[in-house]
């Protein structure tokens, strides 16, 4: 007998207690998976649009705080070759994060805070002002976002509409917040929410059973809207990348 | 058809794959997933599963870079937020536990060619191969862990 014998004879015990799931439901997944991707290659592809051909539109919006200057992101036009030539999903997370970073920095009349963060900084993922909003993640985590700016948080859940509980009840706490105060207002097509303050601004977007925060110093409070649809579609993006690869 | 096929596999190969990735990742819930995320990405493309000279290879292949892959990620979470990052659930309660432990308590790459090698039967080249390491670096590993493993097994276990 080996010395690994017991090692192979545990392993065995254990798989074989495991039932695995019905067939259809792994085919299930993988029918969901294939509807997701399309919808995030068009929003990536809007992305990556925004990161060659930015500096353009953005010229056009001086002065001006017009949103859905980027067009609609979820359906490029067939007949735009600028689009469809860049209809390549960022392929690395430094790409994603200079996509990020072109979302952000192009943003008129709004600038991030890039200098010392202050003592009472409230970042809202795992702050005073989220509460028990995560009970029952399953997985969560949270760091530097990609890009130079801001801090990304992310939490899974079992479900899809725990995520969606979730996410209502990490929005209804920061409302309710009295050590900071954070407004929320909806983001324009996309289902995320933006929470902002008199230091931040945080996107809350759930994907699936998802919920990712991106969370940007400013002192210049909600940034255009176009600004905010197009940050939203970027966490899809990201969180379709990150499940991807 | 290729469903059909891929139901196939399923049927045969879910719960060999589930042992080894066991043994590769040292938890049966990191495990499952895996191995459920490998098929998944097969019916996402059948052709590159099926055409594949050996479909069983290619998804412990999948399945164990999804292990690395996710482990990274986890390694690098547990400090950034501990109170979200999932604890590794253990049902068991007999000795299997103990030797999951002891095998958890390897570093991943020594835990890695152990159970390629020794719970999947691959040659040490194929271990290699499937880890993307030269041939050299995966004996050194499976030395080391050869040794690492029988010492806790020893210490640990020394009923088994």
């Amino acid at each position: 007998m080996s010395e690994f014998t017991p090692l192979r004879e545990a392993v065995d015990a254990v798989a074989s207690r495991s039932v695995p799931p019905d067939f259809a439901e792994l085919k299930r997944r993988a029918t969901r998976r294939g509807r997701r991707r399309v919808v995030i290659a068009a929003a990536a592809g809007a992305a990556a649009f925004l990161a060659v051909g930015g500096g353009l539109a953005a010229g056009s919006l001086r002065g001006s705080d017009q949103p859905l200057w980027v067009g609609e992101p979820a359906t490029p036009s067939s007949e735009s070759p600028t689009v469809q030539e860049s209809a390549e999903p960022p392929a690395s997370p430094y790409a994603l994060g200079k996509a990020l970073d072109t979302i952000l920095e192009k943003a008129p009349g709004w600038t991030i805070n890039d200098g010392p963060v202050g003592d009472g900084y409230d970042y809202a993922f795992n702050g005073p002002c989220s509460g028990n909003w995560t009970e029952g993640a399953t997985s969560g985590a949270d760091g530097a976002a990609p890009g130079r700016w801001g801090g990304m948080g992310i939490a899974g859940f079992p479900t899809a509409a725990q995520a969606s509980d979730a996410a209502a009840r990490f929005v209804e706490n920061l409302k309710s917040c009295t050590s900071t105060e954070w407004r929320t207002q909806p983001i324009a097509r996309t289902g995320a929410v933006l929470a902002f303050s008199a230091d931040a601004v945080a996107w809350i977007q759930r994907t699936d059973d998802t919920v990712d925060v991106l969370q940007v110093r400013t002192n210049d409070g909600a940034p255009p809207v176009g600004v905010q649809v197009e940050v939203a579609e970027w966490m899809v993006a990201y969180r379709t990348w990150q499940e991807q690869n | 058809m290729s469903d059909i096929e891929i139901q196939d596999l399923y049927a045969a190969s879910y719960r060999r794959l589930l042992g080894q990735l066991i043994g590769v990742t040292g938890s049966a819930a990191e495990a499952e997933d895996v191995v459920q995320e490998a098929f998944v990405r097969g019916l996402d493309h059948p052709r590159r599963l099926l055409d594949a000279d050996n479909p069983e290879a290619w998804l412990r292949t999948v399945a164990v870079n999804l292990a690395r892959s996710r482990w990274r990620r986890a390694q690098r979470l547990v400090g950034l937020a501990p109170r979200l990052v999932e604890e590794p659930r253990e049902s068991d309660t007999d000795g299997n536990v103990d030797l999951l432990q002891a095998l958890r308590k390897l570093p991943g790459g020594q835990r890695e060619v152990i159970a390629l090698h020794h719970l999947a039967d691959l040659t040490v080249e194929q271990v290699a191969d499937t880890l993307g390491l030269p041939t050299g670096t995966g004996k050194a590993r499976l030395s080391r862990g050869r040794t690492a493993l029988s010492t806790l097994l020893v210490k640990e276990m020394p009923h088994v």
